[in-house]
């Protein structure tokens, strides 16, 4: 009992064992909290909408399943129709108030899901595909806990600090002479620490999953456990017949075998070598080297060994392929781990695992040890270790403003300032406006492997626009960064503001940025922008997306179908929303203000006043003063559209003649029959 | 201090272990460009028709060496019927068809398309192009100057200085090269070899508790730490131009040509922008120094803190945890247009075709600066402080150890 007690205190309390495992629990949960994002974060931005539907169709497809889905499609489909007429109806003073609003409100509800409808119908089209063994279920939890397949490099530092000195400790203080003469010294010793070494492992191992788990479930829920692990577009294909849970803990089981197996590796490696630097040497490459030169992702499993058993999830994946436009057929991106080649690979690798343990006793005895020492055993049981990777390796409050120039959405390719006026023609330009002189506003002498977007914003003497860099470090061109530059137009000198990497695959050293980016996408479609000090912010089809220029870190704030016109003053983001309000939100408080009685299809917004068509007035032009939250009408005609260059408001009314009016509503004329 | 040198040499690595590791990596290595190949390149069986790899080394006689007008019309007068027959999707897809080389009508136009056409094309194209830079250079120099903006200027006239008179003469076979200038794995290898070599330099003393009785000799001290250092520098030159050459030796094997040697840089499609004008085999073989630079510096980093320590233990670890800083985020900044940012890490050096594919200036006291000088000097700073570093550290135990102010001197 005092030989544990003595192992114990030497390995926690003396080898500082408890403060790194101590360490390793705070770093672990640190990095899961600063650096988890939600696979789909759409699902957790329209949760509510999103469990309404889900909590229709749960678990697996059901013969009324589709008929759900194509009759709520419809109802939604009918009732937006609906909602519009019902609108454009009520704002041209075809119906009351009260019938609008009877008419309005069943629909407003049935509308109101639609979001959470679309994602849970990008759900259906991937479970209908295989309805047998794909359920209906919350899946970023699930995402979270297992679909990765990345080596917990803490874990592997941890286990090399905690494991090496076992042996190698006494190697290196030359005490092993001494210990082996003592009764105890011998086999006991050697198996009191492999026996305490495998217990801590696995301790650390179970309490690291419950921490993951743990994890998981506070923050996003680890609800249906029960459910097929196909369910989970990540194991899609597999052939593994098992629950999520069962999953977990298989995978939980096959991380502590594969951690327990490095264990006994170091241990093994530290007891033929006796050194420090060879042992963490050799532990090291044996891990890493496959781990990081191995093409195929699927390869590093088929290798018998702890790697694969330590990182798991590819024993659960099932065959995927890529559609090669070169051979014009699939390539396999990852071959599934049949049961059978698992069972092989886990026999073989306990095999070594128990070798090792034999071989680790059979060393540590006084008539082994003494003086018999093979020269070439030591290289040799290395050159045996690292072959077999060589062999396998070949596979409405008081307005101010904010002292920023204004942002229109309608005037995205264009922005005026004291000196110049910059449009885009092509490429952007600008017009000196004393001059005249037109010239290139982006100024790279370098045109190749960089494109510019079609959007501009621009603030005081400051012009921003977007960069797309490109590779071609291999056969084709793919986009790899964006970026955003600012331009001082004082003296056209340039500026990064803020750059992201689009792609994680590109030519790169080790990868290990090879992080979940859910905005890449995003932002390799959007162009539209404007931004303040601290924020970017991105305009989609549907949405808008604030990008913190320091971290990259993303957020919606707003959400809306078919945005049309999107204004900025440096505070205030002025949109219109699918009932066609206008309504502003205060990106300060993160909070918005509805402008009830601004129904508007068109507006644009000037320094002191929001110009807008009216749609409760056949269309005429309205200004909106935002100071004194006046209204106050500019056209007696209904206008198609208009544009507005500061000076002076130019519009096309539904004859589609064009006409030119000041703001102040005076002096009209006519520019084009 | 020669016989010193040479005596810690054979010490720390001359070692069985060191060679196995060289030798098993430099296997390793080896398997791995051949899965490039075999992943990449378009002769290679895994990509392409196996028809490809013959028949383009026949096209190849035909059509290497410099780019004259019949050899362009004789190309065209290949791809331009290709083209059109190949153009509305309408063409026979048999595949046995006597008129076409590879028997398909297809596979022969994106034969032509990828392997000659778009390389020759390219390679032609780029005196244009390069004249179009200095042409846009020279603009942005006439405009910086009327709003004031004196370094854009220079930044101009250098760029239209760099790109004057650029242009491709030469058609050659540029696939290895483009694959070899882009290769990591081996540099990964020879990081290995270096934390696990470099742990024992200083740290082997201090276990055997040899460290106190080497100051107590003549060349004990600052001349031993000299000779650590100085031993250290020659095994990381060495085992990186192993490496180096084993790269170039294996690519030029696997992808079966070592064509393209005096060719520009730029005609690789990624360094068009590159800011030096040298051949492919000449950036080889300053690719290859910088490389072997940037794996000494971090080497120094590696024995500044083994030097910190008593045993391998935690050095080893410390410094892969560093070595995987550095790499993370060397890659974070890779392709950044934050060259500062880029060029203050050492690891860029490991990685410099950073440096190399696009010219990037740094703004130095209000002169532009080529991007890989300062990465150059931020290097050498890192390599110094070590060694400074290093240095402190000994002395400091020496003292400590010692526990007075003078080391005593003793002839024995």
């Amino acid at each position: 009992m005092s030989l544990w007690r003595y192992e114990m205190k030497k390995l926690f309390l003396y080898q500082k064992g408890l403060l790194f495992i101590g360490c390793y629990f705070i770093f672990s949960l640190v990095t899961l909290i600063v650096f988890d994002t939600s696979a789909n974060p759409d699902v957790e931005l329209n949760s509510k909408p999103y469990s309404f539907y889900l909590d229709q169709v749960k678990g697996p497809v059901l013969e009324k399943t589709e008929t759900f889905f194509t009759e709520e499609a419809k109802k939604i489909s009918n009732a937006n129709v609906a909602l519009r007429k019902a609108y454009d109806d009520y704002y041209d003073g075809k119906i009351s108030k009260k019938e609008f609003l009877a008419v309005s409100r069943p629909l407003e509800e049935i509308v109101q899901n639609e979001k959470g409808f679309n994602l849970l119908f990008d759900q259906y089209s991937y479970v209908r595909e295989q309805p047998d063994n794909r359920y209906f279920l919350y899946t970023n939890g699930w995402d979270g806990l297992l679909s990765h397949d990345s080596l917990d490099f803490l874990f592997l530092l941890l286990l090399l600090v905690l494991v090496t000195p076992v042996f190698c400790y006494e190697y290196e203080s030359r005490m092993e002479a001494l210990i082996l003469t003592v009764k105890k010294g011998i086999k006991v010793q050697a198996a009191t620490k492999m026996i305490l070494v495998l217990v801590t492992v696995t301790i650390i191992c179970l309490l690291s999953a419950a921490l993951k788990y743990g994890f998981f479930y506070f923050k996003y829920g680890l609800e249906n456990g029960n459910y097929p692990l196909q369910s989970l577009a990540y194991f899609g294909t597999s052939t593994k017949d098992l629950s999520l849970f069962e999953t977990f803990l298989w995978m939980t089981a096959c991380k502590l075998f594969g951690n327990l197996s490095f264990a006994m590796l170091i241990m093994f490696v530290g007891v033929c070598i006796k050194k420090y630097a060879l042992t963490l040497f050799t532990s090291t490459a044996l891990i890493l080297v496959p781990y990081f030169g191995f093409s195929l992702e699927s390869s590093k499993y088929f290798l018998p060994g702890p790697l694969g058993f330590m990182i798991a999830t590819g024993f659960f994946r099932g065959n995927e392929h890529e559609y090669n436009i070169f051979t014009e057929q699939k390539d396999i991106l990852f071959q599934e781990i049949s049961n059978p080649a698992w069972m092989i690979l886990s026999a073989i690798t306990l095999c070594i695992g128990i070798g090792m343990f034999f071989v680790i006793m059979i060393r540590h005895t006084n008539s082994w040890s003494t003086g018999k020492r093979n020269l070439w055993l030591k290289p040799t049981s290395l050159a045996l270790i690292l072959c077999i990777i060589a062999s396998g390796l070949a596979g409405c409050v008081s307005y101010k403003n904010t002292g920023y120039d204004v942002y229109n959405y309608d005037m995205r390719q264009t922005f005026e300032n004291e000196r110049y006026r910059f449009f885009y023609d092509d490429t952007f330009v600008f017009e000196d406006k004393k001059t005249g002189e037109i010239k290139d506003l982006v100024r790279n002498p370098m045109s190749s492997l960089t494109t510019v977007g079609d959007a501009i914003y621009g603030n005081g003497p400051f012009v921003y626009y977007i960069k797309y860099d490109h590779d071609k470090s291999k056969f084709q061109e793919t986009l790899v960064r964006v970026s955003i530059i600012e331009v001082n137009t004082e003296t056209f000198h340039e500026k990064i503001i803020f750059e992201k990497n689009l792609d994680t695959e590109k030519d790169s050293f080790l990868d290990l940025n090879k992080i979940f980016n859910p905005d890449a996408e995003f932002l390799k479609t959007v162009s539209h922008f404007f931004l303040d000090d601290h924020n970017i912010y991105f305009i989609a089809e549907d949405e808008i997306r604030k990008v913190d220029k320091r971290s990259g870190k993303s957020k919606t704030i707003i959400q809306t179908p078919g945005i049309r016109s999107v204004a900025f003053d440096g505070r205030y983001i002025y949109y219109d929303n699918e009932k066609s309000e206008i309504v502003r939100y205060d990106t300060k408080n993160e909070s918005e203000t509805n402008f009830h009685g601004l129904i508007s299809g068109h507006f644009i917004l000037t320094d002191t006043e929001l110009l807008f068509i009216n749609r409760k007035d056949q269309q005429k032009i309205y200004s909106f003063n935002l100071q004194n939250a006046t209204t106050r009408k500019i056209t007696d005609r209904p206008a198609v559209y208009f544009t507005f260059n500061k000076q002076y408001i130019f519009y096309e009314d539904n004859q589609q003649k064009k006409y030119r009016i000041d703001q102040s509503g005076h002096n009209e004329k006519v520019v084009l029959e | 201090m020669v016989d010193l040198i040479i005596f810690e040499c054979r010490k720390h690595f001359l070692k069985t272990s060191i060679l196995v590791a060289i030798l098993l990596f430099s296997i390793l290595n080896v398997a791995k460009i051949y899965t490039v190949y075999h992943q990449n390149s378009l002769l290679s069986p895994n990509f392409s028709d196996p028809k490809w790899k013959k028949l383009y080394w026949e096209m190849y006689e035909d059509f290497r060496g410099e780019m004259s007008e019949e050899k362009v019309q004789k190309l065209m007068s290949i791809y331009e019927p290709l083209e059109k027959q190949t153009a509305d999707q309408t063409a026979s897809t048999r595949t046995d068809n006597p008129n076409t080389y590879t028997g398909n009508i297809y596979n022969d136009f994106l034969f032509f398309k990828w392997c000659l056409v778009q390389p020759m094309e390219h390679a032609y194209m780029y005196g244009n192009y390069a004249q179009k830079i200095v042409t846009n250079a020279k603009e942005n120099i006439k405009f910086y100057e009327s709003v004031g903006n004196q370094y854009e200027m220079s930044k101009n006239a250098a760029i239209a200085n760099m790109f004057k008179g650029r242009a491709i003469s030469d058609f050659s076979y540029t696939e290895m090269y483009q694959y070899y200038v882009h290769y990591d794995f081996s540099a990964f290898l020879v990081l290995l070899i270096c934390l696990y070599a470099l742990m024992s330099v200083f740290v082997s003393e201090k276990e055997t508790e040899m460290d106190t009785l080497l100051l107590t000799t003549r060349f004990g001290g600052q001349q031993t730490v000299s000779a650590k250092l100085v031993a250290s520098v020659i095994f990381i030159g060495f085992i990186c131009t192993w490496f180096w050459l084993l790269d170039f030796a294996s690519f030029s094997i696997i992808f079966g040509s070592m064509e393209g040697a005096s060719v520009p840089l730029f005609v690789l499609e990624n360094f068009v922008n590159s800011s030096i004008h040298v051949s492919l085999a000449q950036y080889a073989l300053i690719s290859s120094m910088l490389k072997t630079v940037g794996i000494v510096v971090l080497g120094l980093a590696f024995l500044l803190i083994s030097s910190l320590f008593k045993n391998a233990l935690l050095p080893f670890i410390m410094s892969l945890f560093v070595a995987f800083g550095l790499i993370y985020f060397g890659e974070a900044y890779m392709g950044s247009g934050k060259v500062l940012l880029k060029s203050i890490n050492p690891f860029i050096l490991v990685v410099n075709r950073e440096l190399f594919r696009t010219t990037e200036f740094i703004n130095l006291f209000g002169f532009p600066v080529l991007a890989y000088i300062p990465a150059l000097l931020f290097s050498a700073v890192w390599g110094i402080g070590c060694c400074i570093g290093i240095t402190l550290v000994l002395k400091k135990n020496a003292l400590v150890k010692k526990g007075g102010k003078k080391r005593v001197i003793m002839e024995i």
